[in-house]
């Protein structure tokens, strides 16, 4: 009896264990792809906002290393949830509208750690 | 008149010798080494992805509490900085309403986080509408990515 207990408590743990393990390793292929498509972007969205009566124009490079982390939760309809962590440079231009703002030139202004969370919905990561 | 002769060339040569002599030049201090560039300053955003609201609504469903959560503990972390919540929607419906909506929803992560404990004065709202992509509004994929709530942590 006692080996039958033992048996399916290790049958649960590794069943546990390897669900995990699978979704780390989908969030890493996920997070490669976001990252892809990020970087195909991020270079032409410029993106301008006013600021006390001035136009600021900033567009964005990111860099290659990211760092990923999955973490468990108690919630039913999200057991997991995704940290995804890199560096990006932001580039800006200041002007007094909006179209010469985005003309440029720009410069590089600031660096960004950005920290995106993502949900694992479903049996996938939800975009 | 050869003691005399004499006399004026020991004077030229001591007049010569003098001469002769190293001037003591004085090194100038060499100049100061110009200041090292001020490193570009460094700012934090966090980005919420996923978070899901129902059609024309702004109510935060319980299964985006977790990552709200997580949110929460990493703003804790910059407790004495002001935060601006930034609410981007995807192309679909009028600039104008994707604003509204934008704006609705960064109010609805403000109210959250707020009743989890962040401190009301450092949070703003403002809502970028479809204003400020990250993807492609023209797939499904793309416009799911330009709707997000971020979080930009001010110095």
């Amino acid at each position: 009896m006692k080996a039958i207990i033992v048996a399916v408590v290790f049958f649960l743990c590794s069943a546990a264990y390897a669900d995990e393990s699978h979704v780390e390793k989908s969030f890493n292929d996920f997070c490669k792809e976001w990252m892809s498509i990020l970087k195909k972007n991020k270079p032409n969205s410029k993106f301008c906002r006013e600021e006390k009566g001035c136009y600021i124009a900033e567009y964005s490079f990111l860099s290659d290393e990211h760092m990923t982390t999955v973490k468990k939760t108690a919630n039913k309809k999200t057991p997991y949830i995704g940290i995804l962590k890199y560096r990006e440079k932001v580039f800006k231009n200041q002007a007094a509208t909006r179209e010469r703002a985005l003309a440029g030139p720009f410069t590089a202004a600031s660096e960004r750690n950005v920290t995106e969370l993502f949900v694992f919905q479903n049996g996938k990561w939800q975009w | 008149m050869q003691k005399k002769l004499m006399f004026l060339c020991m004077m030229l040569c001591l007049v010569l010798a003098a001469c002769q002599c190293k001037q003591v030049v004085k090194e100038e201090p060499p100049p100061p080494p110009p200041p090292a560039p001020e490193p570009a300053p460094v700012e934090e955003k966090i980005v919420l992805n996923g978070i899901r609201f129902d059609f024309d609504k702004a109510v935060i469903k319980p299964e985006f509490v977790p990552v709200l959560d997580e949110a929460v503990e990493i703003l804790k972390k910059h407790a004495d900085k002001k935060v601006e919540i930034q609410g981007h929607t995807d192309a679909i419906g009028t600039d104008a309403y994707n604003e509204k909506l934008g704006m609705r929803r960064a109010n609805a992560v403000k109210n959250y986080l707020v009743e989890k404990g962040v401190n009301a004065d450092n949070l703003t709202t403002v809502s970028f509408g479809e204003s400020n992509p990250v993807a492609d509004n023209g797939t499904k994929e793309g416009r799911a990515m330009n709707r997000r709530v971020e979080f930009k942590v001010m110095e």
